[in-house]
């Protein structure tokens, strides 16, 4: 399959499409780039010095067109690196914390002020990458991360202060709020009006069908692509996002430390999270109070910094750590101080309960089958019909009732192709441009089943989803772009097999089919951390029970912070005007040639 | 001494763009043909009086660049075409040739010289012109537009079945499409193929089955197929200097058709014989494929039959673990056929292979017009051609060889202007219809030319 | 997008389609342009000359030759900075040939023209955009028997070879004719020709 492939990866920046219109994202201060830099053409040569890796983004990695990485975002991007990580480490002196009774406080007559707190947060996918490369357990794999970033003998054995990260998370726990708020959105959108068309009572409610937007992917082409999709896109931030807001929201308030003294790394399959964390609308300032500090100050991301799984095999070699040797055991409690808010603790210490992903929830986080499952438990008696669509990455869902009545019909659509058929069915009819011919009649209602050449019925058309849920990878989120893949697998654990590698020789797609059928059973495999006999109990729990628990511990978070919980977890999305070619902007022939000579080619 | 053909003008279309015509798409059944020019329109003509019988307008906001006909339709003619707009046409129009009895709408003013495959004759003739004219104008119906590619469609083509559309773009990118059938005109995306490394400057289908050939900017020829339930590349042919221009497949074996090289001083019977032969040493590559390009060349490009792929004692089979070192199972493996004699001095723009008559023809920036002609290499040949050079010739005498000869040139065909296509039709301008063919070439000023070819 | 030709209003100073000019009898001339008539900016459109070219032959003119060429595109304005081409020496004479395009066809009136650019900055990425304004510029300007080629001066550009290629492409010249926003930067480079 073509489409796991991920090996395009380019030692140049990508030939950017006709026009590319995604707009220069500004960085923090560090950099010293901005718009009018972006005026000469050498910007790209300055900026990068010679040790970063050359820019990385796979084709197949990121749905927004083979063009839509300019130059400069390429250079954002190649920016987030694990020599990133590494240079900040050694840039800031860690700010020395205490350990009091009440809690971890920071030790303010050391603090020099030039320092930083570093945290970080990983997700599932990376574990099951890791997990498959070593052939250890999930749970291990998350042992070796730990370690990693935070144990004696990774981060910390080298570099300039012999840094690390001080609390490590699991993305899992924020996903799980995620979880619950998408089945929240889902059910506020059914029941505030039956239809689709009109616009609902609640207008910042997202349009029917509701779409999902942890994929920053998927994101970038929506807004770039297809605009007229964003209504329909779920409020909610992604769990990368929602974990930044996290943390830094939290950190700052119990440790008194300004955000920006919070450096936040976040582990991630894919690059397009790069891209997120680059993202204006993922900042404080979306929800910071006007307060003392606030006014003038750049904006601070919710996450400084992303690397991918197979970066984090960089970090690590870079570092001279080998992974290998990395003690497969919870951190030593010195090294892992609690949380500084006590009850906020417990929603990071949330985990997940045994088989609860799998083959139905995907390898993405499971939003789809959340909302499915929490419409059933509602509807006790009710069924669940499945439908495949014409691939493995098309599935369509119907929760009947006992009498046979649909309730709610939804959707998985995973992969540029299938997308591009979803996008299609949502698209406002167009109409024609020709004077009396007669266009293509489109009924609104009854249309007659397409049959295909797979003689699969593909089903209703895109307003009667409820919800869908979209992911740019083929596969999910496992066979992400920054995945370690076979081939660097093999790099990795050294000809040990009997066999004589040639680790230029492309694997073939069975092989790598195979290798991510393992990458899925890793992440399927992830079992509850529990070892208290009151965590057990929570496997007990319905659906309900742990809804309620969710909401709850959102509320206190809400609360201790004193912001509104929507302004915490819900974030915008905006409409990238191309302006190539407009002639309303005479007056700007330089920002047409900036924008040609940001581009390989020209751009033509 | 080979024979040598004549390349003979014709007729010119008429009347013509005013700007560069990029392709001229002959019609599989009809004698008609489509062409696309830069003005952004597509004109329709007639291939029995070489007359305009429509143009569709309207439809692409930038050059129309190609333009390909869906196979197996009756009664009606739908025509998918590529802009530099980015977007796909699909255009549909009712066909009232071969109906018999029908006099009605649709038919324009072309209709009236064909060949009688209609039985009645009242639809030929009388005072019904300006009428049916006007309905010309109606005669084609834009029925989608199909967007996704992200900069200019470089060529369109339809698979043997007609279920699936190819397309293929600057932006790297090749889609499939399946036309749906369903009465709605809709079509749904079925895979996307970004393996390329640069524009992708054609596609073909195979004559029978589903597998495609690309041609790119990057220098290389890719096949794909279909695995499980998506598509993928089977072959990356690496050969050629420079950016791939055209690709055009043999044609396969079928009533009517080409059957094979041809040899002078051989009687019939022996030629037969000598065709069947090669026809069966060649069964299992398949129809091979070819190419033009950047670099000059034509080439013919054979698959090497799937037996000859041996497992390994590193297989997969043998050991378990997945081998790396061979190619997997669906891997195919292709091998250059033939260089063509070098005719051109500029870069080859497009070729055709004649599915009736097997005769290859190529064009392009040098505005000439080359044909040539495959021929058995005869056991004096082979004599001589061993005695003139050391080298080793280690076919063995069952192997029949084959060699490619020029055979016709028409030098600045157009004039001065680079010619951008060559397509092979059947000549419809005659009673009683034979099975000849007709050349039709492309140019830069829109200018369109039917030729004949004589021995 | 907007639509390709005419959209930009900057340049109205010609009102007819753009056509190629025929090789008149004019004069060479020392300086500015050898074409008196107002050249048509707007992007060019391949408008046949007359359709038999043995009308080229007929005219009485003085063969083009490379001061004229040079004379056509040393006063393109870099995309960049208000300076013409021929000042940042990025075209010179020596760079410039004519010889005929298919020396195999005796009869050919074919000619090509190559000039060889050297960018100003060894990795410029508007070298792309020069080459092109160049090949705008005379196609616009020279009878269609004459074929451009316009290339990197090898050794004076990092992705030399690349440029090149894409320089070379008959398609990708012909689509990015077609894309306004680029149009309108070349049109601009050639508001300082004449």
């Amino acid at each position: 399959m073509s489409a796991i492939l991920s090996a395009d990866d380019l030692n140049d920046f990508i030939s950017p499409g006709v026009a590319c219109i995604k707009p220069v994202e500004t960085l923090p201060p560090k950099d010293t780039k901005n718009q009018e830099d972006a005026y000469e053409v050498t910007t790209e040569d300055k900026v990068q010095p010679e040790d970063l890796p050359p820019a990385q983004i796979s084709l197949t990695d990121c749905l927004a067109c083979s063009g839509c990485v300019t130059s400069a975002e390429a250079v954002l991007i190649s920016l987030q690196s694990h020599a990133e990580v590494l240079n900040t480490l050694d840039a800031h002196p860690e700010i020395p914390l205490t350990h009091e009774p009440h809690g971890v406080g920071v030790n303010n007559t050391e603090d020099s002020k030039e320092g930083k707190i570093f945290v970080a947060s990983v997700s599932p996918q990376v574990r099951a990458s890791l997990a498959t490369t070593y052939g250890i357990s999930e749970k291990e794999a998350g042992y070796m991360i730990d370690q990693l970033l935070s144990g004696p003998q990774g981060l910390r054995g080298g570099g300039k202060h012999g840094n690390g990260f001080t609390w490590v998370v699991d993305t899992n726990a924020m996903r799980e709020a995620v979880l619950v708020l998408t089945a929240d959105e889902v059910s506020d959108s059914l029941n505030s009006g039956e239809s689709s068309a009109m616009s609902q009572s609640d207008d910042s409610l997202p349009k029917r069908p509701i779409l999902s937007s942890a994929c920053p992917g998927w994101i970038c082409y929506a807004e770039k692509t297809h605009p007229f999709i964003l209504p329909h896109l779920s409020r909610l931030k992604s769990p990368q996002a929602l974990s930044g807001t996290f943390l830094k929201t939290v950190l700052s308030k119990s440790l008194g430390v300004h955000p920006s003294r919070i450096w936040h790394l976040a582990v991630m399959p894919c690059f397009d999270k790069k891209l997120e964390a680059s993202r204006e609308e993922l900042t404080d300032m979306s929800w910071r109070q006007g307060d003392s500090s606030g006014s003038e100050s750049q904006p601070v991301r919710d996450v400084d910094c992303v690397i991918t799984a197979r970066e984090l095999l960089s970090l690590a070699s870079s570092r001279g750590s080998s992974l290998r040797d990395l003690p497969l055991q919870p951190l030593h409690s010195s090294f892992n101080p609690p949380f500084p808010e006590k009850t906020l603790d417990s929603f990071l210490s949330l985990k997940r309960s045994r088989a609860e992903q799998s083959l139905a929830t995907g390898t993405s986080g499971g939003y789809l089958h959340h909302v499915l499952m929490t419409f059933q438990a509602r509807n006790p008696g009710s069924e669940l019909v499945v439908n495949r669509g014409r691939n493995v990455d098309v599935v369509e869902y119907v929760l009947m009732s006992p009498e046979g009545q649909p309730i709610l019909k939804a959707a998985r659509y995973y992969g540029f192709r299938n997308i591009q058929n979803l996008v299609r069915k949502l698209k406002p009819a167009r109409v024609s441009r020709l004077p009396g011919a007669k266009p293509a009649v489109r009924p609104a209602a009854g249309r007659r089943q397409p049959m295909s050449r797979n003689a699969v019925s593909t089903g209703s058309s895109g307003s009667d989803y409820a919800y869908v849920e979209v992911m740019a990878c083929p596969g999910g989120c496992t066979n992400g772009g920054g995945q370690i893949r076979v081939e660097d697998a093999r790099e990795t654990l050294g000809p040990s097999q009997g066999e004589s590698l040639d680790a230029s020789m492309k694997p073939s797609p069975h092989e790598q089919r195979a290798w991510l059928a393992r990458v899925d059973e890793a992440y399927f495999s992830m079992d509850s951390e529990s070892e208290s006999e009151l965590e057990t109990q929570s496997q007990l729990l319905s659906l309900a029970d742990k809804e309620a628990k969710i909401h709850e511990r959102l509320r206190s978070w809400s609360e201790y912070m004193n912001i509104p919980l929507s302004k915490l977890v819900y974030t915008t999305y905006r409409k990238v005007e191309s302006d190539v070619g407009k002639d309303q902007t005479p007056a700007n022939d330089t920002s047409r040639v900036v924008e040609l000579a940001g581009k390989i080619g020209g751009g033509w | 001494m080979s024979p040598k053909v004549t390349i003979t003008h014709l007729s010119d279309l008429t009347p013509p763009s005013q700007e560069r015509t990029w392709l001229t798409a002959p019609h599989p059944t009809l004698p008609l043909v489509a062409t696309c020019s830069s003005d952004k329109t597509i004109r329709v003509y007639s291939l029995t009086n070489f007359t305009l019988l429509s143009t569709i307008t309207g439809g692409h906001k930038r050059s129309v660049r190609t333009a390909a006909w869906k196979p197996h339709m009756t009664g009606e003619s739908v025509l998918a075409t590529g802009s530099f707009d980015a977007t796909v046409g699909i255009w549909r129009r009712w066909d009232s040739y071969g109906q018999e009895g029908d006099a009605g709408m649709g038919m324009s003013s072309g209709d009236k010289q064909i060949p009688t495959d209609i039985s009645t004759a009242a639809s030929n003739g009388t005072g019904t012109d300006t009428a049916d004219r006007e309905e010309d104008e109606e005669e084609w119906r834009f029925a989608v537009l199909l967007d996704g590619h992200d900069s200019e469609v470089k060529s369109v083509s339809w698979s043997a079945s007609g279920m699936l559309l190819a397309t293929c773009s600057r932006d790297k990118s090749i889609w499939i499409w399946e036309d749906l059938d369903d009465g709605d005109n809709n079509f749904e995306t079925v895979a996307v193929m970004q393996e390329h490394g640069g524009d992708v400057k054609c596609v073909s289908w195979h004559p029978s089955e589903e597998c495609l050939a690309s041609g790119s900017y990057d220098d290389t020829i890719r096949l794909w197929r279909e695995d499980l339930d998506d598509w993928g590349q089977v072959a990356c042919i690496k050969g050629h200097g420079g950016t791939v221009w055209f690709l055009d497949w043999e044609g396969e074996e079928t009533e009517g058709n080409w059957s094979g090289p041809v040899a002078d001083s051989v009687s019939e019977s022996a030629l037969s014989a000598l065709q069947a032969q090669w026809r069966s040493q060649r069964a299992l590559s398949g129809p091979r494929l070819l190419s033009c390009s950047d670099d000059r060349t034509v080439r013919v490009w054979r698959r090497q039959p799937k037996e000859s792929q041996q497992t390994g004692p590193l297989s997969s089979a043998t050991t378990g673990i997945p081998s790396i070192i061979r190619p997997t199972g669906t891997d195919e493996v292709w091998e250059e056929d033939a260089v063509l004699p070098r005719a051109h001095e500029l870069p080859v723009y497009a070729v055709a292979w004649s599915k009736r008559t097997g005769l290859v023809a190529s064009t392009g920036a040098d505005g000439r017009i080359a044909l040539y002609e495959e021929r058995f290499v005869t056991r004096e040949q082979e004599q001589e051609q061993q005695a003139d050079s050391d080298a080793m010739d280690t076919t063995s005498g069952d192997v029949l060889r084959t060699e490619w000869v020029l055979v016709g040139v028409q030098d600045g065909a157009h004039g001065i202007y680079e010619i951008n296509h060559v397509a092979w039709a059947k000549r419809a301008d005659r009673r009683p219809g034979g099975e000849e063919e007709v050349l039709v070439s492309t140019a830069d000023d829109g200018s369109v030319k039917v030729w004949t070819l004589t021995r | 997008m907007a639509e390709m030709q005419n959209s930009n209003p900057t340049i109205l100073n010609s009102a007819d389609l753009p056509t190629r000019l025929r090789p008149t009898a004019t004069r060479k001339s020392e300086y500015g342009g050898i074409f008196t008539s107002a050249l048509p900016l707007a992007p060019v459109d391949f408008e046949s000359a007359p359709s038999s070219d043995s009308e080229d032959d007929n005219l009485l003119e003085e063969p083009i030759d490379e001061q004229e060429i040079y004379d056509l595109i040393s006063s393109i304005s870099d995309p960049e900075h208000p300076i013409s081409l021929g000042e940042l020496a990025v075209v010179s004479l020596p760079d410039i040939e004519i010889k005929p395009t298919l020396p195999d066809v005796p009869d050919s009136p074919l000619q090509t023209v190559t000039v060889l650019i050297t960018p100003t900055i060894t990795h410029c990425s508007l070298a792309t955009v020069i080459g092109l304004g160049v090949r705008v510029r005379l196609e616009q300007s020279l009878p269609s028997r004459f074929r451009m080629d316009v290339r990197i001066k090898e050794g004076t550009h990092s992705t030399g070879d690349e440029v090149n290629k894409q320089l070379a492409d008959k398609e990708r010249v012909a689509a990015a004719l077609e894309n306004g926003a680029l149009m309108g930067v070349i049109a601009k480079m050639m508001e300082t020709c004449h």
